[in-house]
């Protein structure tokens, strides 16, 4: 027998199912908290958003109208709740772009990007990406979600999430070339 | 990205999207096509992909959500589910798990009970119906204090000043009953039923209304009970003859 349909468990779980909801949870449980790590930069948050969202999906089920898929659906929740958090962050915490990511304990991010591997370089610039960036880079490089899909999360035209990625890659070449490593690009 | 060539910069915003295979076909054979003649192309796409590889090790390194959240959040699904349960929709629910749980024999076997209640509660309210009066409402005057019932009439015109509860205790006691009016002067037509003397109230039977041996209620007997009463009646007579 066929594993269900994330519709399927959708439809179970608005008829107040919980054992569908616990299928849900465990397909998608850690899919959604690294999304909303990568978006809050911190795991017991991140825990305590990722159980609002489940539980707004075990409330808000029955209200599921499948215009859009189930993944894109609970990443839009979210990052809705991700940004509501970040608001209410102390604004020492509110990040430009953390470069801390790259910094280390004591060398200047340059030196400490060159000692690294180029993989463990990438590694780094990635996590300094702003947050705008690289939540745009992880829905589409690890969510894997198509160009209306983002659109849909980030609440934003087709036509952005395009340009938004190529700024984000562009930042990242910038951020990679400020370690030592040129790509040639763009 | 800035060359002359739209469909190539178009070509390069989606590598992305080719290199994770989340591309329309038509747009991604366009690009299978680029790539072939265009190793520049080829090379930014192995950029592309060395960013997605980057970022799935990003994100795979950041583990999994703990056992304790889990069950933070199932613990909270139970409670709503115990608030669901006490609702007015766990009732239904349960009802619906209970015919659920019927097998086909005997869930055949309740809905032929119920159809049969339900063709018997039919039944008995279309025989009610039919058995009883067609009419939706009755007038005062209907049946035995109608104007074709039996007894004695009289035309009785009441004091501007007796009260209500004057006449009231005097149609009682004398066992008549309003049929028709007020008419013009405000004349009332009071019907004596036959036999009042011996279903009447039992004033009429402790005094003497009685006529002679058959026991019968004498409709002078009654004129005299109210024109007796001071105040009651400016007018009490017999009427000779049918007002219909």
């Amino acid at each position: 027998m066929s594993a269900p349909s994330d519709e399927d468990l959708i439809r179970r779980i608005a008829g107040g199912d919980r054992s569908a909801m616990q299928g849900l949870y465990a397909r998608h449980s850690t899919a959604v908290f690294r999304f909303l790590v990568r978006m809050v930069r911190d795991p017991s948050r991140a825990e305590d958003l990722m159980s609002d969202v489940f539980f707004d999906v075990w409330q808000q089920a029955g209200r599921f109208e499948g215009r859009s898929s189930v993944t894109t659906w609970m990443l839009t929740i979210a990052r809705f709740k991700a940004l509501s958090a970040l608001r209410r962050r102390p604004h020492d915490e509110l990040e430009p772009e953390l470069a801390e990511a790259i910094e280390d304990e004591a060398d200047t991010p340059e030196v400490t990007v060159q000692k690294a591997s180029k993989a463990e370089a990438m590694r780094r610039c990635l996590e300094a990406l702003s947050v705008e960036h690289r939540t745009v880079i992880d829905l589409v490089y690890y969510h894997e979600l198509g160009v209306e899909e983002v659109a849909q999360v980030l609440d934003i035209p087709a036509g952005t999430v395009k340009t938004r990625l190529f700024h984000a890659r562009k930042r990242l070449s910038d951020l990679l070339r400020t370690a030592g490593i040129d790509r040639g690009w763009p | 990205m800035t060359t002359t060539d739209p469909a190539r910069d178009e070509d390069d915003l989606l590598l992305p999207w080719h290199a994770t295979g989340r591309i329309d076909p038509a747009a991604g054979a366009r690009i299978e096509a680029a790539l072939a003649r265009d190793p520049e192309l080829a090379r930014r796409l192995d950029l592309v992909r060395a960013e997605r590889d980057g970022t799935v090790a990003v994100n795979e390194a950041l583990g999994a959500p703990s056992p304790k959240a889990r069950d933070t959040l199932f613990a909270r699904i139970d409670a709503d589910l115990a608030v669901r349960e006490r609702g007015p929709r766990g009732w239904i629910r349960r009802i619906g798990e209970a015919l659920a749980s019927l097998s086909p024999p005997m869930l055949a076997g309740s809905a032929l009970a119920a159809c049969a209640l339900l063709l018997l509660q039919a039944g008995l309210l279309t025989g009610t119906w039919l058995g009883g009066s067609t009419a939706t409402y009755e007038t005062a005057s209907l049946g035995e204090g109608g104007p074709s019932a039996g007894g004695s009439y009289l035309l009785v015109a009441f004091a501007p000043t007796a009260t209500a509860a004057q006449i009231t205790e005097a149609l009682v006691e004398t066992g008549l009953s309003v049929v028709d009016g007020p008419r013009a002067g405000g004349i009332y037509r009071l019907r004596l039923p036959d036999g009042a003397a011996g279903s009447g109230a039992g004033s009429i039977r402790r005094r003497p209304l009685v006529d002679g041996v058959d026991g019968r209620v004498s409709p002078g007997a009654v004129l005299d009970r109210l024109r007796a009463k001071p105040g009651l009646v400016v007018l009490a007579v017999p009427e000779t003859v049918p007002a219909r």
